[in-house]
């Protein structure tokens, strides 16, 4: 059996620190998300954590470890590790942000496409089958320090940029690119360093090049 | 505290809800959309995307071959009739099947006699997608996200409500409406970890059901796909795939080498999990043996490489490189294998309609009972979501243009929501609602699993009764934001105890192994006597009766 120390950044009402949690791993191997929820179940149920499928194709247990936004599903539990809510992004509690804006902003900004008329190619281009990995995890958000929060409606963030790019690369489906990329601000991002993605999506060769001039 | 008024209210938004919304929406009506997670989130989302078509005359007879004649033919008759033009529709709003050339590939997942099930290009999440965007084009749909509804509200048996709770703004909503679609899917979370479901999967729909006056059936029938992960921690029954996922090579065997079981694919998921679990006890009802996949056979043949591709599409190959390395993952050495929870084929009692017995309560998906009977073809889950989940939600706003008047009796809705908070806790104790989901999903596993028996079964039901004592005396406490998860699980918990005795009756009454029901007591299947079971809840207790629907 071994014990290991992990620190989670807690933020509730009442509390806003780094608070040190013992987890028992028992075997040599334990996901950082089963960690988390051994510390809820035993030692603290007011942790706030969010998860869905315990294999990284929800998207919803997107965190920060040791600085960097990582699937806590996917990531093994070590000691030491410091574990932090995504950065950018408004904390409801914990480890858990805000999410349901994106679907405001996929309504407000219009990204909703049109079907081409007649039959258009029904082949798959790379570049598609690249793009579609999206699981709105908002890493990419968490990681660019060019999105803000706050001004979203004039910078929309790569998140979106890959929604936009989802319709560019699909076969059948259209949308007016110009006018929507000029919307979604992605020329604001026209010398963003590389924005990592944990599903492998190259955000910025195939969601932000292609829309600017 | 808010309340909204809606004609159609539409609880859950995996395959089935969204189809309904989108078709209720095109009939014009106000609907509102409320889903536990986000919005479009749910087992549709981390589904392999595989779904079957109608494109011959046998997939009636294996649907119910698979379902031991326990499966309603006239939910089958209806789901095959009015799956026309389905796959067309999605296609028409951008969903892209894998193709070979122009033809779209098409598998034989377990239990099916013909290859006639479609890939979506990439898992659920591309369904998922397609299906939202087409979702949120719609301007008379509202979307409550992160919300759990509690409680349907109904006056002489008919609905005109729901108690709501949205987790994330720690926020209480009474949505009214004269039409209300259960859609939240299965409860694989009733068997934690044992499952591939999402977390959110606890089967809110049968207690909803129960609770408001309609009937369950078949509830003793939970499907196990043969291949689960069996290590390491967190990572415990996630899904690597049913006898298709073997190859046509593939072998099950055990932690020394001997054979249990070949030729996989030829049968149903029912089948290979029974022989697992057999060969796991040994004959007792405690699964203690390890038991291994050998696909490697497979990996010199050509029809075994091309298993090895569409396996692998669907995606469920990556949690075995996670769990087990490279060389498992490449089919290159066997590795363990323990089934895992998938599928729910019980479920609410519905007519042709998808109408229950309580009026304006109408029921689509896994949420729905009867059309599977006892067992489950791979494929059909998202094939029936989206054929009941479209007729269900036309159905609805048929009935709306029907019913003009408005039913619900105006109450005070905060005195609704404080009646309801007394019924989950008294809030002085100190138990945990985690800890208790825990407990009462490792007694489903142990006591109501693959093998049950009589005993088993009476022995779980004395720990579930326990379980739902304790869970009286939480220490919720209602007034605090930093309990928006202990409140949300404190709620589940509450229906999950009422799913969990509408399975363990049920189990009872079915003295005879059929399907994915086994008991260890009663090993075989009495070919004299087909019968349904029935669960309702009278005077607050879960009681179930045999069903025999040419008397109904």
């Amino acid at each position: 059996m071994c014990v290991i120390r992990i620190n989670v950044k807690r933020k509730t009402d009442e509390i806003n620190e780094v608070v040190t949690y013992l987890v028992n791993t028992f075997e040599e191997r334990m996901t950082l998300l089963e960690a988390l929820k051994k510390i809820q179940e035993k030692q603290e149920p007011t942790l706030g954590i969010r998860y869905g499928c315990r294999f990284k194709d929800c998207g919803l247990c997107a965190v920060k470890v040791n600085g960097k936004e990582k699937m806590a599903c996917v990531t093994n539990a070590k000691n030491e590790m410091l574990v932090e809510p995504l950065d950018h992004v408004p904390i409801v509690q914990d480890l858990i942000v805000e999410r349901s804006y994106i679907t405001k902003m996929i309504r407000d900004l219009e990204l909703i496409p049109t079907v081409k008329e007649g039959e258009a190619s029904i082949l798959v281009s790379d570049e598609y089958m690249a793009v579609v990995k999206c699981t709105d995890c908002q890493a990419c958000l968490s990681s660019s320090d060019i999105y803000s929060h706050e001004n979203r409606y004039q910078n929309a963030g790569p998140l979106f940029f890959v929604k936009l790019a989802q319709i560019y690369y699909h076969p059948r489906l259209d949308i007016n690119y110009k006018e929507i990329a000029q919307k979604l601000g992605l020329h604001e991002y026209k010398n963003s360093p590389t924005i990592p993605c944990p599903y492998g999506v190259p955000i910025n060769k195939l969601a932000i090049s292609p829309f600017i001039d | 505290m808010r309340t909204y008024e809606f004609d159609i209210l539409c609880i859950g938004s995996g395959v089935s809800g969204l189809m309904a919304s989108i078709a209720a929406s095109e009939e014009h009506k106000d609907i509102c959309i409320v889903s536990k997670d986000p919005f479009s989130w749910g087992n549709t989302r981390i589904s392999g995307g595989v779904i079957a078509s109608n494109q011959d005359s046998s997939l009636d007879i294996d649907i119910l071959n698979a379902g031991r004649r326990l499966n309603s033919s006239e939910l089958v008759e209806t789901l095959l009739n009015d799956s026309e033009n389905i796959h067309e529709t999605v296609e028409s709003w951008g969903h892209i099947y894998r193709r070979n050339g122009n033809k779209k590939i098409k598998i034989k997942p377990g239990g099916h006699s013909e290859a006639r099930t479609y890939i979506s290009s990439y898992k659920g999440i591309s369904l998922g997608n397609v299906l939202r965007m087409r979702l949120l084009e719609e301007t008379n749909v509202k979307i409550i996200e992160e919300t759990i509804v509690c409680k349907i509200l109904t006056h002489d048996s008919r609905v005109y409500g729901a108690i709501c709770y949205n987790w994330i703004k720690d926020t209480w909503y009474i949505i009214y409406a004269k039409q209300i679609i259960l859609a939240t899917g299965g409860g694989g979370m009733l068997y934690d970890p044992h499952t591939d479901n999402m977390r959110s999967s606890t089967g809110d729909s049968y207690s909803l059901a129960l609770q408001c006056g309609a009937s369950l059936i078949d509830m003793e029938q939970i499907q196990f796909i043969p291949f689960g992960v069996a290590y390491p921690q967190g990572m415990t029954g996630l899904e690597i795939g049913d006898t298709a996922a073997a190859g046509p090579y593939g072998k099950l065997i055990t932690e020394d080498g001997k054979l249990i079981l070949g030729n996989i694919p030829s049968l149903t998921r029912e089948e290979v999990s029974r022989k697992i679990a057999l060969a796991m006890s040994r004959g007792s009802t405690e699964l203690k043996d390890n038991v291994k996949l050998d696909p490697t056979a497979n990996i010199n043949k050509q029809d075994g490489k091309e298993a090895w591709v569409n396996t692998n599409n669907s995606g469920s190959l990556e949690a075995v490189k996670y769990a087990y390395g490279v060389k498992s993952y490449k089919w290159e050495e066997p590795f363990s294998v323990i089934p895992t929870v998938h599928y729910i084929m019980g479920g609410v009692l519905v007519d042709q309609q998808g109408c229950t017995e309580v009026d304006g309560l109408l029921v689509a998906g896994e949420a729905a009972g009867g059309v599977h009977g006892s067992g489950r073809l791979g494929s059909m889950s998202l094939f029936e979501g989206l054929v009941f989940g479209r007729k269900v939600g036309k159905i609805a706003a048929e009935q709306i243009d029907k019913t003009k008047d408005n039913p619900f009796p105006i109450k005070e809705s905060d005195l609704i929501i404080n009646e309801y908070k007394k019924t989950i806790s008294n809030g002085k104790g100190s138990n945990s609602p985690f800890l208790l989901k825990k407990k009462l999903a490792e007694v489903m596993w142990k006591d109501v699993g693959l093998i049950k028996t009589e005993k088993s079964l009476l022995r779980a039901m004395e720990q579930i009764k326990k379980i739902e004592k304790l869970s009286k005396e939480l220490f919720v406490n209602w007034k605090k934001s930093e309990q928006r998860q202990l409140i949300l699980n404190t709620i589940e918990l509450k229906m999950m105890v009422t799913t969990s005795k509408a399975i363990i009756v049920s189990s009872l009454i079915r003295r005879e192994s059929r399907g994915s029901h086994y008991r260890l007591d009663y090993p075989s299947e009495n070919n004299s006597e087909d019968y349904n079971v029935k669960v309702d809840l009278k005077d607050g207790e879960v009681q179930a009766k045999k069903y025999d629907k040419s008397i109904s």
